[in-house]
């Protein structure tokens, strides 16, 4: 279940259109290590988890990431706000035109469509959560890489929100790998015996 | 709550005995403690509240341009 709020978790206002940066910024939107792939890795790996914790961090962040899916999304659509379909194949763009016109559809900057293969759900906690943090790392860079990119402020603020939530996350994943290790380095033992042991007996 | 005045934010992990016992073939993150936070306007300008997850690129030394 989740409650929509409807805004945006950072305001995007981008006064002037860029087609070019939009082709590098989808990739954000449904690249390798975009927002999609993000949530819904999260929100996948979230039922195999062996802690409460564990599984809270998953389901809160899997939701943060969807609230920036929209933000990418937005940011795209209004780097592409009425601009002309000649001027959209100048700019590399024209393949997409011919199928998606101005509408935001989930690929790479090369123009891969979004894939589930960019994700893992492995059962195992340990496994997941270093991908998690890798995947934290991996969008930090994608983001910087696109900041490099970038000279527009209106642009350029947004993308430097969205790489500072991916050190906050990696920290939180951080400390749900701690948590989960020690849950299941616990040794396990019993203070009295547990009924499904005594109805054997 | 504290607000970040002085540099008391980052003093509990510079401080070498707050980790101990790592183990080999594990990769660790320290847990974070609450010391102080962002007035909320700040944090949602700096993408966060807390001043020692606050690492903005191409300022932090660690994350520079093309580095």
């Amino acid at each position: 279940m989740w409650i929509y709020d409807k805004k945006l978790e950072y305001p995007v206002k981008i006064k002037n259109c860029n087609p070019k940066m939009a082709k590098y910024i989808i990739t954000q939107y449904g690249g390798p290590d975009g927002e999609l792939a993000a949530s819904l890795r999260y929100l996948s790996q979230r039922f195999s988890m062996p802690t409460e914790e564990a599984r809270s961090i998953l389901n809160d962040i899997g939701t943060e990431e969807l609230a920036h899916l929209e933000i990418v999304g937005t940011m795209v659509h209004q780097l592409t706000k009425g601009v002309p379909a000649d001027v959209l194949e100048k700019n590399g763009l024209g393949a997409y035109y011919a199928d998606h016109d101005h509408a935001i559809y989930p690929i790479s900057a090369a123009g891969n469509p979004w894939t589930a293969e960019y994700i893992q759900s492995k059962g195992d906690p340990i496994a997941d959560l270093y991908e998690d943090l890798a995947a934290e790392q991996k969008a930090r860079a994608t983001y910087e890489n696109l900041i490099n990119l970038a000279d527009d402020p209106d642009v350029i603020e947004p993308l430097k929100f969205l790489r500072a939530r991916e050190i906050v996350h990696f920290q939180r994943f951080g400390e749900a790998l701690r948590i989960v290790e020690d849950k299941l380095a616990q040794k396990k033992f019993f203070i009295t015996k547990p009924e499904f042991l005594k109805k054997r007996e | 709550m504290i607000q970040p005045t002085l540099d008391i934010c980052n003093m509990l992990y510079n401080n070498p005995a707050f980790f101990t016992g790592p183990k080999l073939a594990h990769a660790y993150v320290p847990f974070q403690q609450l010391v102080c936070v962002y007035p909320p306007m700040k944090g949602l300008e700096r993408g966060t509240i807390f001043p020692e997850l606050d690492r903005p690129f191409g300022i932090d030394p660690e994350y520079t341009a093309d580095a």
